[in-house]
């Protein structure tokens, strides 16, 4: 399986069974090291920039270099209400991935329960080859 | 059986303890309605005096504030710094659960996990 699909699906097992928990303390510690964890493994990678992890625009996690995470959370708020509007209009179901692609980096953003996760490259690296292994 | 009053105060303190291990979290307490603090978990010397009375006043500011704007009931203030943040978040019965953190403190993290152990704390306290 790819490496990245296979670390979402964790992560999102996790946010599931965070919801779920009884003992809601380990089950939150057990995701929040878990969405650390990916985080610094996504950002050494070839290719990767920086990898941010945000929950309501504020950020949580960072790795790598970035410009201005901040920023970063900040606007991938603003993509997220977008995007879900717009796939509630379309009837796509739950926004899970957007990429956003600039003339010089772009942007991966996954949906993890109340979080999200962000992966920045330059424009020319195929992240889903630099995150296959 | 009704929580003793003894296992609320073990209760909270394992809570304040799983806060300030948060990435840059320096200080947890919990604050009465008359600013006095019940709980405190720190790393470095604090006058709780100083903080009770001067948490209950923010607090107090910022839902005056709110009422001003018609927005409605305060559920956190963030107070960020120079050197870092404070962040305050009301309880049942008129307690006030106030963070500390440093500069490295990661305020999206904080956030979240406040968010999560404010009804943990509720239920402590009802």
């Amino acid at each position: 399986m790819h490496w990245l699909e296979s670390q979402v699906e964790r992560l999102h097992g996790l946010s599931e069974t965070l919801a779920r928990a009884a003992d809601c303390k380990q089950a939150r510690q057990s995701f929040r090291e878990a969405v650390e964890d990916v985080a610094a493994a996504v950002v050494r990678r070839d290719g990767v920039t920086a990898c941010f992890v945000c929950h309501d625009g504020l950020l949580i996690e960072t790795a790598g270099r970035a410009p201005d995470f901040e920023a970063l959370s900040a606007m991938t708020q603003h993509w997220m209400v977008a995007g879900k509007e717009a796939a509630l209009t379309l009837s796509l179901g739950k926004v899970r991935q957007m990429v956003i692609v600039g003339h010089e980096h772009k942007l991966a953003l996954f949906v993890i329960g109340q979080l999200a996760v962000g992966i920045l490259s330059p424009s020319a690296v195929v992240l889903g080859r630099a995150l296959a292994h | 059986m009704a929580m003793t009053a003894i296992d609320r105060s073990h209760k909270v303190d394992k809570v304040l303890g799983t806060i300030t291990a948060l990435r840059g979290v320096t200080a947890a307490a919990i604050i009465d309605s008359d600013g006095l603090v019940t709980h405190v978990r720190r790393d470095f010397e604090i006058n709780t005096d100083a903080l009770g009375a001067a948490v209950q006043i923010a607090f107090g500011s910022a839902r005056r504030a709110s009422d001003h704007v018609a927005q409605g009931a305060t559920h956190m203030v963030l107070v960020e710094n120079k050197d870092g943040i404070v962040m305050l978040a009301p309880l049942s019965r008129g307690f006030v659960l106030a963070l500390v953190g440093d500069s490295s403190a990661m305020l999206g993290a904080v956030r979240f996990e406040v968010k999560q152990t404010v009804p943990e704390l509720n239920t402590i306290f009802a």
